[in-house]
C-alpha cells in the first residue's frame, strides 16, 4: 500500500485555553472519500482548516502527499514552514466553503479563471476554456458573465466548487458546503459532487450534516466528538451498526430512531 | 461695488481654493493609503511611526500645524512658500484621518474573502491588491467623500498665511466695501458648489467601483 496522502501525527491544536485536538492521529489514503460527521464544536471544520493552512497547529506533524505541511526541512531539522513552503503545499489542496466566499467584485468566469491565471500562470485562453468546461460540469454555462450576487445560494456554491476545481487540486476539502443553503437547493450542489466522483478520482475530505449523502458517497465515515475520532469505518457499518454509544446517540438525534 | 465685480474677484479666490484642494487631496489620499497599509501590515517600528503620524496630525489643530509649517520651520532653516505649506498641512492633516478610513475599510472585508484567497493560493500581495482592496475601496469611498468635503472647508485656514483664497478675497473685499451680505452670500455658494462637484465625482466613482458588489452607488 502507498503512503497515505494525508497523515496527522500527534497533532495538537488549541484556541486560547480551549483544546481542540490533544493528540490527534488521522490518515487518508489516495483517492479515498472520507466523510466527517459529528456535533458542532467537535473539531470537524478545524481539521479541514488546518489542512488548508487557514489555521496553524500547536504540536505534532501533518504530512500531505509525502511532505510535511506545517514544517519544512532546514539544516537537517524540521522548522515551522515559511510562506514559500505553504504556497508550495497548497497546490495539493482545494477547498469549498460553507459560505461560498466567492469574490463579489468578479464575474463568475473571473472567479474561476483568476487563480489559475495569477497563481499558476496559465494563459487567459486556456483558463477560460477550462472555466467553460467547469461551468458546464456544474450546470452554469449561462451564468459566466453574471456577478455572484445575481446567483442563488445553490448556484453560488456550484461556482465555489468550479473555482476550487480550476486549480486542479489532488485533495478536495468540502466544509459543510450545503449547510448555508435552503433545503430545496441542497441536491443541486450534492449532484455536482456525485457526478464529480463518478467521473474522476479524487481524494476528498468532507465535513457534512447530510447523513444520507455521507452514507452514499463515502468510502469511510468518521464520527468526531471532542476533537477525537470516536468511531470510523465503512458507511454501512457506521450508519447501521454503530458500536459506540455516542455515535448511536448522535445518529439517532439526526436521523430519528429508525436507523 | 458692482455685484459682477465682486463675483469676479471672488472667482479668482475660488480658483486658488480649488488649486489647493486639487493638490492637497492627492497628498491626503497618498498618505492615507501608505500609512494605512503600514499601520496594518508593516513590522512594529514602522507601525509606531504610522501611529505617531496619525495621532499627531489628528490630535492637534490644523491651523497650528499650518502655522508651524509656514512660520516656525523657517527658524530651523526650512523655508517653504505659502502654497506648499498650505498643501502640506492640509494634505497631512486630512491624510491622518484617511489612514483610519483605509485601515477600517480593509478590516471590514469579510474574513471569508481572505480565506478563499489563501485557499486559492494567491500570494500575500495578490490577496491584498486583487481580492481585498477592490472590495475595501468601495467601503472607503463614502468616508473619503466626507474627508474631501472637510478638506474644501479647511482650505479657508490658508487665508491666515497670506494666500489669496476664497476666504481671503472675501475678507478683504468685505473690509473695503462693507457689502458683507452679497460677498459672504457668494462665498457660501462657491464653497457649496465646489463641495457638490466633489460629491458628484465621488458618487460616480462609487457606482463604478461597486459593480457586482450589490451595494453602494446611488440609484434613484
Amino acid at each position: 500500500m502507498n503512503a497515505p496522502i494525508i497523515e496527522f501525527k500527534n497533532v495538537k491544536k488549541c484556541f486560547g485555553d480551549t483544546v481542540i485536538f490533544r493528540d490527534f492521529n488521522f490518515k487518508v489514503e489516495e483517492n479515498e472519500i472520507v466523510s466527517i460527521i459529528g456535533p458542532s464544536g467537535s473539531g470537524k471544520s478545524t481539521l479541514l482548516r488546518i489542512l488548508m493552512t487557514l489555521e496553524g497547529i500547536d504540536g505534532g506533524y501533518i504530512n500531505v502527499a509525502g511532505e510535511s505541511l506545517w514544517h519544512m526541512p532546514w539544516q537537517g531539522q524540521y522548522v515551522p514552514a515559511n510562506s514559500k513552503h505553504l504556497h508550495k503545499m497548497r497546490h495539493h489542496l482545494g477547498m469549498v466553503f460553507q459560505h461560498f466566499n466567492l469574490f463579489p467584485h468578479m464575474t463568475v468566469k473571473r472567479n474561476i479563471t483568476e487563480a489559475p491565471m495569477r497563481v499558476k500562470g496559465i494563459s487567459r485562453e486556456e483558463a477560460e476554456a477550462s472555466a467553460e468546461k467547469l461551468l458546464k460540469l456544474v450546470g452554469l454555462s449561462d451564468k459566466a458573465n453574471n456577478y455572484p450576487n445575481d446567483l442563488s445560494g445553490g448556484q453560488k456554491q456550484r461556482v465555489g466548487i468550479a473555482r476550487a476545481l480550476a486549480m486542479k487540486p489532488s485533495i478536495l476539502l468540502l466544509d459543510e458546503i450545503t449547510s448555508a443553503l435552503d433545503p430545496e437547493l441542497v441536491d443541486e450542489v450534492l449532484d455536482v459532487i456525485r457526478n464529480l466522483v463518478k467521473e474522476d478520482n479524487f481524494t476528498m475530505l468532507l465535513v457534512t450534516h447530510e447523513m444520507y449523502f455521507a452514507r452514499e458517497i463515502s468510502d469511510r465515515v468518521c464520527f468526531f466528538d471532542n476533537g477525537a475520532i470516536v468511531e470510523e469505518g465503512p458507511p454501512e457499518m457506521i450508519f447501521t451498526q454503530p458500536k459506540e454509544e455516542r455515535t448511536k446517540a448522535f445518529l439517532n438525534a439526526y436521523l430519528g430512531n429508525n436507523s | 461695488m458692482e455685484f459682477g465685480e465682486i463675483v469676479s474677484v471672488l472667482l479668482q479666490g475660488a480658483i486658488v481654493t480649488i488649486e489647493i484642494v486639487a493638490m492637497a487631496l492627492p497628498l491626503a489620499v497618498m498618505m492615507a493609503f501608505s500609512f494605512g497599509l503600514i499601520r496594518l501590515y508593516a513590522p512594529a517600528p514602522f507601525k509606531q511611526i504610522a501611529i505617531f503620524y496619525i495621532e499627531f496630525f489628528r490630535g492637534t489643530s490644523a491651523l497650528i500645524q499650518l502655522y508651524w509649517i509656514y512660520f516656525v520651520l523657517p527658524f530651523f532653516g526650512i523655508t517653504i512658500d505659502a502654497m506648499t505649506a498650505a498643501v502640506m498641512a492640509l494634505g497631512l492633516n486630512i491624510g491622518s484621518y484617511g489612514t483610519e478610513v483605509v485601515r477600517g475599510a480593509i478590516q471590514a472585508v469579510p474574513k471569508g474573502q481572505y480565506e478563499a484567497s489563501i485557499a486559492l493560493n494567491f500570494t500575500a500581495s495578490q490577496r491584498l491588491w486583487r481580492i481585498i482592496m477592490p472590495q475595501a475601496l468601495v467601503n472607503m469611498i463614502p468616508p473619503f467623500g466626507n474627508l474631501a468635503i472637510e478638506l474644501v472647508k479647511a482650505t479657508s485656514l490658508v487665508s491666515l498665511i497670506t494666500i489669496g483664497d476664497l476666504t481671503f478675497k472675501a475678507k478683504s473685499l468685505a473690509d473695503t466695501t462693507l457689502q458683507v451680505g452679497e460677498i459672504f452670500g457668494v462665498v457660501l455658494l462657491f464653497y457649496f458648489v465646489i463641495a457638490q462637484c466633489l460629491v458628484f465625482f465621488i458618487r460616480r466613482l462609487e457606482t463604478h467601483l461597486s459593480k457586482g458588489l450589490g451595494r453602494g452607488g446611488i440609484h434613484s
